[in-house]
C-alpha cells in the first residue's frame, strides 16, 4: 500500500513537473531538499516566531511551483526540526509570505526582490538560487560548482531579520561564486 | 648502532605523531552511488560532495563498491606528501615494488611478479603510455605530478575492460579539469643530494571553462640524476653516478572539450642516459647509451548520455612512439651513433555503450579494431631490416552487475582475435557486498598479455643466427589467474580497516633469456608458470580538520615459479629461498601522515620499509638488506600572497640508500637509487 501511495506520488509528481514545461532532476531537488533541512537546524528563529519549547509546524514555502513543493514534500515528509514538523507549502507573491519560516526562490524565479520585499523585515530564511537573489540580500544562496551544490551565506541580511546563524554553518558556507 | 638508535628513535616520533594526527581517507572522487533515500540524511558538509548529475560510467564506478581492489590517490595528497615523480607515489601503493630492468630503466613489480614488460597498463587521461615495442613502461622524472587530479588504480587483473597490458594491474593517471584549474599554475622544484644536483623541474598547468569550452593545458620539462653514488658492475669497474644516468623529461597534455566532445594531445618525450650498461658489465670507460621513448598521441572522445541511464562512448586513438631508440654517445666528442630505431603506429577505434540504473546496477557492452604498425628505421648490426608485420586485434566485451538484496554480481567476459595469435576469451566474476561498516568482495579473473611487435621481432633475429633444426617459435599469449578477496570494516566513523587476499597463477609466461654461447643474443620464450599468493592490509584515519594517516602492510610468497630467471639460486645451483622471487620483498610496510598545523601549512612525512631482496651482480647471488626510507615534506600555501606555496622535503631522512634491485637473473648488479636529497619548491597559481 505504501508502495503504491509513493508510485501514485511519483507519478503525479513527474507529470506536474513535466506539464510546468521545466526539467527537473529528480536527484538534484532532492540534494536541495537536503539542504533545506540541514540550513535550518543550523538557524534560530526569535521566539515569538518558533517556540523553542513548542511543537508548531514550521513552514517551508516555496515560491510559485506546485510540482516542485509537491516534490519536496515527498523528500521531507516525516522530517522535523526540534519537534517542529516540517510543512512545505507552495506560495505566490499574493499569499501571507511572513507566515513562512522559510522562503525557498527555485531557479526560475528570476526576479526575486518582490518576495525579498515581502518578508524584509519578518524572521524567515530565505534561500534562492540566483545571483540576483544573492545581490538582493538574499540569506542563503545555493549554486552548482563543479557538478556539486554549494552554499554562500548572507550574515548581515540574516541578523536584519532578527536570524541567528550558528557559526558551525558559517564555517561550512563557502564564498560565492 | 648510533644510525639503527636513530632510526627507533625516528620510528616511535612516527607513530606518537600518528596518535596525535588524524588521517583522511582518500575520497571517493571517482564515484558516488548514494541511494536518493539516503541523500536527506547526509549532513552539510557530505552534501557539498554529492554530485548532482551522475553519468552512467560514474553510476557503475565505485572504489568501495568496484569489483576490483583499488586504490584511488588524490592529486591533494600527492602535493601533500611532496611527491618528486609517480615513484614516490606508487612506492606507498601496496604490492608496488620498483627495480631495474637494464640501462637505468627502471619498472614496476606488483604482488612479487615482474610487471614492467607489458603487465601494468598506465593511462595519462585515456592514453596508454605503454610503449608497443615491449610494453614497458619507465618510472623516475617522467610524469608530471602537479596537473593531477587523481590517480586511480587497479591493484590486479584489468583485461576485461584495458586489454593487453593490463594483465596484473592498471594506472590510470587523470589531469584536473579546467575549471578546477581555472587559472594558471606554475610550479618549479630544486633539489640536492649529498653530492651533486638531484632534480631541476618546472611544470605549468592552465585551464579555462568558457560556456561548453573547456581548455587545459600542461606542461613539465626535468632533468634529474637517478643517484649521486657510486655504480659497481660485476667485473670491479665503476663509476659516479652524480655524473651521469640522466633522465630528461618533456611532456605536454593538451585538452579541449566542447559539450560531449573530448580531444586530447599528448606528447612525451623521456630520455634515459646510463653507463651501467644491459647487464653485468658496464658500458666502455668512453661512452655513454642514451634510450629515449617517446610518444605523440591524440584522442577522440565523444560521450553521449541518451538519459541519465544510458551512455555512449565513442572513442578513436591515435599514437606515433619510437621506444628504446638507443643512441651510444662518446665523451671525447666523437659524433653519436645510432644503434636502434623504430618507429610503432597504434590505432584504436572503440565504441562502448553503458546502461545503468540509480542503485548502479549497469551492463556495459562494447567493441574495439586495433592494430599496431611497425617501422624498423635502424636495427643493431646482424638485426632484422625486413618489415614486420602488422598486428591487428578485434575486441568484443560485455560486463553486467546486479545488486541482489543480498548480495552484488558480477559477470564479464573479453574476447579478443588477434591476427598473429588467434582468439582468446577472459572471464571476469565477482560478488560484492556493502552492509554499512563492513564490506566485502570475492573476484576471479581471467587476464593476458599478447606478445608485442618487440618479442617477434627480437624472436626473428634471433632465428638469424641459428641453424635451421634449432629455430624458435614465436611466443605465444602468457594467461593470469587471480582470486581476490576483500574485507573492509568501518572501526570508527573515521577509521577504516581493509584486507584483502589474493592468489595469482601465471601460465606461459613470457620470459627474456640471452643467449650467451651466441654473442648474448636476446630472444623470448614461454615458461611454464609463476604463481604467487598474499595479503595486503590497509588502515586510513581521517580526521578532516587535522588531517590524514595511512598505513599499509604488503606480504608475499611465491607458490610455483618455473623460470629459473625468478629463482633465487646459489653459484652452485641450489635455489635457498622458494617461496620468495628474486628482487622483491617479503614485507612491505608503508606510512603516509599529514598533519595541518595551521590552515596554511602542514608537515607531511612517510615511511616505506621493505624487508630483505634477493639480486644478482653478474653470476653471484647478493643478499640485500632491510631499507627503511623516511622523508618529510613542509608545506606553506598562500605564503605572503594569496595563490603562493612553498615547500621543502626532506628525503630519505636516515640516507639508507635504496638500490633497484633487478627482479630476474639478468646479471645487472642492483642500481643505487637516490640518496638523502633536499628538495625546495615553489609555485604560484593565479
Amino acid at each position: 500500500m505504501r508502495f503504491l501511495q509513493l508510485l501514485t506520488k511519483s507519478v503525479f509528481i513527474s507529470a506536474l513537473l513535466l506539464s510546468q514545461g521545466w526539467a527537473i532532476d529528480h536527484r538534484e531537488l532532492t540534494i536541495k531538499a537536503a539542504y533545506l533541512f540541514r540550513l535550518s537546524l543550523f538557524v534560530e528563529w526569535p521566539p515569538s516566531k518558533l517556540s523553542p519549547t513548542g511543537s508548531e509546524p514550521m513552514l517551508f514555502c516555496v515560491a510559485g511551483n506546485q510540482g516542485m513543493s509537491e516534490a519536496l514534500k515527498t523528500a521531507l515528509a516525516d522530517k522535523s526540526i526540534n519537534q517542529h514538523k516540517i510543512e512545505v507549502a507552495e506560495v505566490q507573491l499574493r499569499n501571507d509570505l511572513s507566515a513562512c519560516h522559510l522562503l525557498y526562490l527555485p531557479r526560475h524565479i528570476q526576479t526575486p526582490k518582490p518576495f525579498l520585499q515581502a518578508v524584509v523585515s519578518h524572521p524567515v530564511l530565505t534561500v534562492g538560487e540566483t545571483e540576483a537573489f544573492y545581490r538582493q540580500d538574499g540569506m542563503i544562496y545555493l549554486y552548482t560548482k563543479e557538478n556539486r551544490i554549494r552554499f554562500a551565506i548572507n550574515e548581515q541580511a540574516a541578523k536584519k531579520a532578527g536570524l541567528e546563524l550558528r557559526a558551525q554553518l558559517l564555517h561550512l558556507a563557502d564564498q560565492p561564486p | 648502532m648510533k644510525g639503527k638508535t636513530i632510526k627507533n628513535l625516528a620510528s616511535c616520533l612516527f607513530a606518537l605523531f600518528s596518535l596525535h594526527e588524524s588521517a583522511l581517507a582518500s575520497e571517493q572522487l571517482s564515484c558516488d552511488t548514494i541511494a536518493e533515500n539516503d541523500i536527506v540524511d547526509l549532513d552539510l558538509s557530505e552534501l557539498g560532495k554529492v554530485p548532482v548529475f551522475m553519468s552512467a560510467n560514474q553510476k557503475a564506478t565505485c572504489t568501495r563498491q568496484a569489483a576490483g581492489i583499488v586504490t584511488v590517490i588524490s592529486g591533494q595528497e600527492i602535493r601533500n606528501m611532496g611527491a618528486r615523480d609517480l615513484v614516490d607515489v606508487l612506492q606507498l601503493v601496496p604490492g608496488f615494488s620498483f627495480g631495474i630492468d637494464t640501462s637505468n630503466v627502471v619498472g614496476l613489480g606488483i604482488r612479487g611478479i615482474q610487471a614492467h614488460e607489458g603487465k601494468v597498463a598506465v593511462f595519462i587521461d585515456g592514453i596508454n603510455l605503454n610503449e608497443h615495442r615491449f610494453g614497458t613502461t619507465q618510472f623516475g622524472n617522467h610524469f608530471p605530478v602537479e596537473q593531477i587530479d587523481r590517480i586511480e588504480i587497479i591493484r590486479g587483473p584489468g583485461s576485461i575492460i584495458h586489454g593487453n597490458f593490463a594483465e596484473m594491474g592498471v594506472i590510470n593517471i587523470i589531469s584536473k579539469s579546467a575549471a578546477q584549474i581555472d587559472g594558471v599554475k606554475v610550479t618549479g622544484e630544486y633539489g640536492r643530494f649529498e653530492r651533486g644536483e638531484s632534480r631541476k623541474v618546472t611544470e605549468l598547468v592552465a585551464g579555462k571553462k568558457w560556456d561548453d569550452w573547456e581548455v587545459t593545458l600542461s606542461g613539465k620539462y626535468g632533468l634529474a640524476h637517478r643517484s649521486d653514488r657510486i655504480y659497481h658492475d660485476a667485473v670491479g669497474q665503476s663509476f659516479d653516478m652524480a655524473d651521469s644516468n640522466e633522465l630528461e623529461s618533456g611532456m605536454v597534455n593538451l585538452g579541449v572539450k566542447y559539450k560531449d566532445i573530448d580531444f586530447r594531445f599528448l606528447a612525451d618525450d623521456y630520455s634515459v642516459d646510463s653507463r651501467d650498461g644491459f647487464a653485468a658489465t658496464m658500458t666502455e670507460q668512453d661512452r655513454h647509451l642514451t634510450n629515449r621513448f617517446t610518444t605523440y598521441a591524440a584522442n577522440l572522445n565523444y560521450q553521449h548520455d541518451f538519459t541519465e541511464a544510458i551512455q555512449l562512448d565513442l572513442n578513436a586513438q591515435f599514437s606515433r612512439q619510437n621506444p628504446w631508440e638507443r643512441t651510444r654517445k662518446y665523451f671525447d666528442g666523437r659524433p653519436s651513433v645510432l644503434r636502434e630505431q623504430v618507429f610503432v603506429d597504434f590505432y584504436k577505434f572503440n565504441a562502448k555503450t553503458t546502461f545503468a540504473s540509480d542503485e548502479g546496477n549497469y551492463v556495459v557492452l562494447g567493441n574495439s579494431f586495433s592494430f599496431d604498425k611497425f617501422d624498423i628505421r635502424v636495427s643493431e648490426p646482424g638485426g632484422l631490416n625486413a618489415p614486420l608485420p602488422t598486428f591487428s586485434d578485434y575486441t568484443a566485451y560485455a560486463e553486467a552487475s546486479y545488486a541482489f538484496p543480498w548480495v552484488t554480481m558480477l559477470a564479464g567476459l573479453r574476447f579478443d582475435a588477434y591476427n598473429e595469435y588467434g582468439t582468446n576469451l577472459a572471464p571476469r566474476f565477482a560478488l560484492t557486498k556493502d552492509f554499512g561498516r563492513f564490506h566485502f568482495k570475492g573476484l576471479y579473473s581471467e587476464a593476458f598479455r599478447i606478445p608485442t611487435g618487440g618479442n617477434y621481432q627480437k624472436n626473428v633475429e634471433y632465428n638469424l643466427i641459428l641453424p635451421e633444426n634449432e629455430q624458435i617459435d614465436q611466443v605465444n599469449p602468457e594467461r593470469t589467474y587471480t582470486a581476490e578477496i576483500e574485507l573492509g570494516y568501518e572501526l570508527l566513523d573515521n577509521l577504516d580497516l581493509t584486507i584483502n587476499l589474493f592468489d595469482i597463477r601465471s601460465k606461459n609466461i613470457i620470459l627474456y633469456q640471452v643467449d650467451k654461447t651466441r654473442n648474448n643474443a636476446d630472444y623470448y620464450i614461454n615458461a611454464a608458470g609463476q604463481n604467487t599468493r598474499g595479503i595486503e592490509t590497509g588502515l586510513r584515519y581521517n580526521a578532516k580538520d587535522w588531517g590524514y594517516l595511512e598505513l599499509d602492510y604488503s606480504f608475499y610468497q611465491s607458490t610455483r615459479n618455473t623460470a629459473d630467471k625468478y629463482k633465487i639460486i646459489t653459484t652452485q645451483n641450489q635455489q635457498i629461498h622458494d617461496r620468495l622471487n628474486i628482487g622483491f620483498p617479503t614485507h612491505k610496510v608503508t606510512l603516509n601522515a599529514h598533519a595541518i598545523i595551521t590552515p596554511s601549512f602542514s608537515i607531511n612525512p612517510t615511511l616505506i620499509f621493505v624487508s630483505d631482496r634477493y639480486g644478482y651482480n653478474g653470476d653471484l647471488l647478493t643478499q640485500h638488506k632491510p631499507a627503511w626510507v623516511a622523508n618529510v615534506y613542509f608545506r606553506y600555501q598562500n605564503l605572503l600572497t594569496k595563490g603562493l606555496d612553498v615547500g621543502l622535503g626532506i628525503y630519505d631522512i636516515f640516507n639508507e640508500r635504496f638500490e633497484y634491485v633487478q627482479p630476474y637473473n639478468g646479471g645487472h648488479p642492483a642500481l643505487p637509487g637516490p640518496s638523502r636529497e633536499i628538495m625546495l619548491k615553489l609555485s604560484y597559481q593565479y
